[in-house]
């Protein structure tokens, strides 16, 4: 069961950045489990298990996601593609 | 062997040799008493007083025990955390004359064999980066991959890049490496794809670059002679 104040936030982390990302889930003691595996796509789903009342929680989440979004704007630019041909 | 408590002073009868109270609750009074001659306490406002009650007594440990200690809230900062493989991306992006030069080269007469060459190295190198990501990359979809790059190398249009095009060395690195993979497992029908982490930092950074000047466009769409 989810303790109360507590919000889950799935990210999708592509796998180039992932020990970074990892990283800073372990050191900051965010409670966190792997949701899935994208294999075809390099991707790893991860479920993050965050306390509301914590500012730092939210500080660490933001600065997850900036990673990612920044890492998304150089790896795609535009709409991520699937298939390669057509 | 006996030996004297050194905080209610009674003999007690030692278990180890290096016992120094005669109980749990002499050696916790003891250090509520050493921590209370101590001058500055964390927190503590005023001034100390000149005598200070050491001698604490069971009653006054359990109510010390029973009060709640609030310590104030300090506001923590939040260092941010930040991303090698970013990082190194960043140095890439950044320090590079590279999208200079390729700026320069659209602003040539030869803008055009730029354009061409352009428009289907991103194609290819977009597709080369999902086969790096995904799984399995199926060998007959990397060898026609390997020569559309043939053909592009060999095209008029590469042939006559200006002098300044930048990206040179990195299609060729990647091609002689894509042909060499080629050729070592033509006997199969899928392999993990995987770059050193520097040819995909670089990939990435060269796609970002070409991304400002080329449009998107589908592999199937594109002829490379």
């Amino acid at each position: 069961m989810k303790p109360r104040n507590t919000k889950e936030e799935c990210i999708k982390i592509p796998t180039d950045i992932l020990l970074d990302v990892l990283t800073i889930i372990v050191k900051e003691h965010i409670r966190h489990e792997i949701a899935d595996v994208l294999e075809s796509r390099g991707i790893v789903k991860v479920s993050l298990y965050l306390n509301e009342n914590l500012l730092k929680h939210q500080k660490v989440l933001h600065n997850i996601q900036s990673i990612i979004d920044e890492y998304n704007e150089y790896r795609y630019s535009e709409t991520e593609e699937l298939n390669w041909k057509d | 062997m006996e030996k004297e408590c050194q905080h209610c002073k009674k003999t007690f009868t030692v278990k180890r040799i290096d016992s120094v109270y005669c109980s749990r609750s002499c050696r916790q009074l003891a250090y509520i008493a050493r921590k209370a001659t101590k001058p500055k306490v964390m927190g503590m406002e005023g001034e100390i007083p000149s005598t200070l009650d050491v001698n604490v007594t069971e009653d006054k440990l359990s109510q010390i025990r029973q009060e709640k200690i609030i310590v104030p809230k300090q506001e923590q900062k939040y260092v941010p955390h930040g991303s090698r493989i970013l990082n190194l991306i960043h140095d890439r992006i950044n320090d590079d004359k590279k999208l200079l030069a390729l700026n320069t080269c659209l602003n040539t007469q030869e803008d055009i064999h730029t354009y061409w060459v352009g428009l289907r190295l991103r194609c290819l190198l977009e597709c080369l980066l999902l086969f790096s990501e995904a799984k399995f990359a199926r060998i007959s979809d990397l060898m026609e991959l390997c020569n559309a790059l043939t053909q592009v190398r060999k095209s008029r249009h590469y042939q006559n890049l200006p002098e300044l095009f930048p990206y040179k060395s990195t299609i060729e690195n990647v091609h002689y490496k894509l042909r060499t993979l080629c050729i070592k497992a033509q006997k199969v029908e899928q392999i993990k794809f995987s770059m050193k982490e520097q040819d995909k930092i670089e990939l990435i950074a060269v796609r970002y670059e070409f991304a400002q000047f080329f449009r998107k466009a589908k592999f199937s769409q594109l002829d490379f002679e």
